[in-house]
């Protein structure tokens, strides 16, 4: 159970750090990897990380931030930076923290070498004070908060029962979004993502506060998957879009060659005319270019949709605006309204399990 | 009739009746189509937008395009419908409308398709068919009557409100009377229509060949093996625009684009101007030819220059410079560059060029600098400079429709209305 770990509050009181810093920030993602067995293939849990903050600036050039936050007294601080380090290479992000209650000077001799900043208790303080952190009305600090989010993920099974067929679909979604979405290449993720919302999008039901949930994290998912096209677009030049996107999105030119040639004997050989691209596609391409057209409220779509979630669905307000200092962005607001009605359109999903985005 | 054409179509028939008076068969037949078109050009100016939160700039913007203060709402309803806009409401006042304008497929489609679903009047639909042919070609009247077999109040409302609007005119030619649409001349309608006379089985395949590919060279085998289209430069119908580049004079063809008003004309014939120097290097160039010319023409409009330098661009270009589209520089001692004149006039015959390109036609040519200056907030909508008032027109109804009118008031009043 969440609220009997130790290091919970750290992570909390990190990822709060990381919003104000204009982070989008899941906590405990796990690191899976994925072999054959037989016909099928496993997941084996790697190791898990306590927080992960993403965010991404006007110029839609990502940064990630990976922290571990660690209380316990049986911890070697040397081996946990090396550990992390590598946790920081395998995601490629950009700084790692770690954060203790007190940090050895051992550790503080090495954390510079290997690119980590180290804060303990004091530093946090100083950071949560610099910051102005008790100025965000989300209690995202809040382990009951935090709880009560936990307790709305995943399928709800009665003890010695058996889950249902649409249960099993639904817990597909879930091991999706807890996992593989962090293990498979991110250019894959936005086409998988759909897919799995449009197998479960009739089971989501708007008034069931889980499925409202799941919807959420699909539709953060979602915004993270097109601000990365929208980045590698903006990379490769943004005189066709359209064009660029398809790159990014089928692994490259050649990629994408290949499978318009596979497609081409595909119809040729079946007298079908069925198109590469996907029929959702072309919206896409289009919210796409409305992130690129407009990259200062972009930036800020991911932690929007996390603060609406937080804000509005969770703890039933009906105005952005305070968490936001009072002058929220109309620009990130317009985008997350955009991203969710693109994200339902592509999937099938009813459009009132965003009403509180919609209604922004 | 395609749903793209369609969607052009509406939106003409906006074009030419958004300054005529209130009149009845107008309101009363094409309320569809009127509808169809306010939205397709507001639209047009919304591109591009990512949300506009001050309802006065779009009342004021929608006002210089003839969208009145009342009709705003159902034309923003039409627009939703299509999911071109969000409209956020607080209570009953419109807080904010977000923009979804697609901007990489054409939205005419998209509202020709929303025409035919909200059932146009038989009028409507005969009326817009009817231009969409006329475009195409001239048609004697009696032919016109036969064809589309008509009751002849209804054929009278027909006319009327399309002539009223612009979108056909009458002439007599050799004793007959021809219906052309203006839309569809370029220059002098007498030469068009005597043109049309010597190959009436042509023309409207020649106009087609030109629509789909506006630019074309006149020494392309398409026109050389083409008579109508020969003649038709030969007798001033088609003006081609003269480019000379590194490999000689070369001219290059548009289809026909009637019914403007004189500051449209003049940003069309910079948009074929434009057009006609990328087809150049498309076709005729010294060295390496363009290959994706919509590519060129964005990268021109959105950097204002080539990325890279050229040693033809300085003559290539030249017919911009005496549009006061642009001025080469030279980069080394063989390259020179072309830099754009970034007004909005200039942009936006590029952004004609590229539709020009895209659908051969035209629509953005109407785009109302004024208003789009407004909703992008560059103006001061509550005392812009240049706003000229513009007189509404009364409606000349012929007595065909004078008497239907009152046959219509008549079976109100006794109470005989079906």
């Amino acid at each position: 159970m969440i609220l009997d770990n130790k290091d919970l509050n750290l992570k909390l009181r990190f990822k709060r750090i990381l919003f104000q810093m204009g982070y989008y920030s899941p906590i405990e993602v796990e690191l899976s990897q994925y072999d054959d067995v037989g016909l099928e293939l496993k997941r084996t849990s790697l190791t898990d990380l306590d927080v992960l903050g993403i965010k991404f600036d006007p110029a839609l050039i990502s940064y990630k931030v990976v922290g571990d936050c660690k209380t316990g007294k049986g911890v070697s601080d040397p081996n946990r930076l090396f550990w992390l380090r590598g946790v920081l290479d395998y995601f490629g992000a950009n700084t790692a923290y770690y954060l203790r209650p007190r940090v050895g000077r051992q550790a503080r001799a090495i954390a510079p070498k290997l690119g980590i900043r180290t804060v303990d208790e004091k530093d946090l303080q100083i950071l949560e004070k610099n910051l102005n952190v008790e100025s965000i009305p989300i209690p995202i600090q809040d382990p009951n908060f935090h709880s009560q989010q936990r307790q709305l993920w995943g399928i709800s099974v009665p003890k010695g029962a058996k889950p249902t067929p649409d249960q099993l679909g639904l817990k597909n979604t879930y091991t999706y979004l807890a996992y593989n979405y962090w293990y498979i290449e991110q250019h894959r993720n936005l086409f998988l993502l759909v897919a799995h919302f449009q197998k479960i999008a009739h089971l989501l039901n708007p008034l069931d506060p889980r499925d409202v949930f799941l919807a959420h994290t699909g539709v953060q998912r979602f915004a993270h998957c097109v601000l990365e096209m929208a980045s590698n677009i903006q990379a490769r030049g943004t005189d066709n879009i359209p064009q660029n996107a398809k790159v990014y999105l089928y692994g490259g030119s050649l990629a994408l060659r290949d499978r318009q040639e596979f497609f081409e004997l595909l119809n040729r050989l079946t007298g079908a005319n069925e198109p590469l691209d996907p029929p959702f596609l072309n919206d896409i391409i289009e919210f796409t270019n409305r992130i690129i057209n407009n990259p200062v409220a972009a930036s800020e779509v991911l932690r929007y949709l996390e603060a609406i979630y937080g804000w509005c669905v969770q703890l039933g307000n009906n105005d952005i605006a305070p968490v936001f200092g009072g002058k929220p962005s109309l620009g990130a607001i317009v985008l997350a309204r955009d991203a969710a009605i693109t994200f339902y359109k592509a999937t099938g999903m009813r459009e009132d399990i965003f009403s509180k985005i919609l209604a922004l | 009739m395609d749903k793209l054409a369609v969607g052009l179509r509406t939106q003409d028939f906006h074009e030419g009746l958004r300054e005529i008076k209130a009149y009845g068969p107008k309101e009363a037949h094409f309320g569809t189509t009127l509808l169809i078109g306010k939205a397709a050009t507001l639209a047009m100016h919304l591109r591009g937008l990512l949300y506009i939160d001050n309802y006065m700039v779009l009342k004021y913007a929608a006002g210089q395009l003839g969208i009145g203060v009342l009709e705003l709402p159902t034309v923003l309803r039409e627009l939703e419908e299509v999911d071109f806009v969000s409209v956020i409401k607080e209570g009953e006042q419109i807080k904010r409308v977000d923009i979804r304008v697609p901007e990489f497929r054409d939205g005419y489609e998209d509202l020709g398709s929303r025409w035919q679903d909200l059932g146009p009047s038989e009028i409507e639909q005969v009326s817009v068919d009817t231009l969409q042919s006329l475009l195409q070609s001239p048609i004697e009247e009696e032919k016109l009557i036969k064809t589309l077999g008509m009751q002849p109040e209804e054929y009278a409302i027909l006319r009327d409100v399309m002539e009223n609007g612009q979108l056909i005119r009458l002439q007599t030619l050799e004793g007959e009377k021809i219906i052309y649409s203006p839309l569809a001349v370029d220059g002098n309608p007498t030469k068009y229509l005597q043109w049309t006379e010597r190959f009436p089985s042509q023309v409207s395949k020649a106009l087609k060949i030109l629509r789909n590919h506006q630019g074309l060279p006149v020494s392309d085998p398409i026109i050389s093996g083409n008579a109508a289209l020969q003649d038709a430069v030969m007798t001033g119908v088609l003006a081609p625009v003269r480019v000379s580049g590194s490999t000689g004079l070369q001219e290059f063809l548009f289809a026909p684009r009637g019914g403007l008003a004189s500051e449209e004309r003049i940003i069309l014939d910079k948009a074929r101007a434009i057009l006609a120097c990328v087809r150049y290097g498309q076709k005729f160039a010294a060295g390496r030819p363009i290959l994706y010319p919509k590519r060129i023409l964005e990268a021109l409009r959105d950097n204002k220059r080539f990325r890279r330098g050229h040693p033809d661009l300085y003559s290539q270009y030249g017919v911009l410079v005496e549009k006061l589209i642009g001025y080469p520089i030279q980069e080394s001692s063989d390259r020179w560059n072309f830099v754009i004149n970034d007004t909005p006039e200039n942009m936006k015959a590029f952004d004609i060029a590229i539709s020009l390109l895209e659908i051969g036609e035209s629509p953005s040519v109407r785009i109302d600098l004024e208003a789009r200056n407004a909703l992008l907030g560059t103006a001061n909508y509550l005392s812009p400079p240049s706003t000229r008032a513009r007189l509404a027109k009364s409606f000349k109804g012929s007595p065909e429709t004078q008497a239907e009118i009152i046959r219509q008031l008549s079976a109100i009043g006794r109470g005989m209305t079906i």
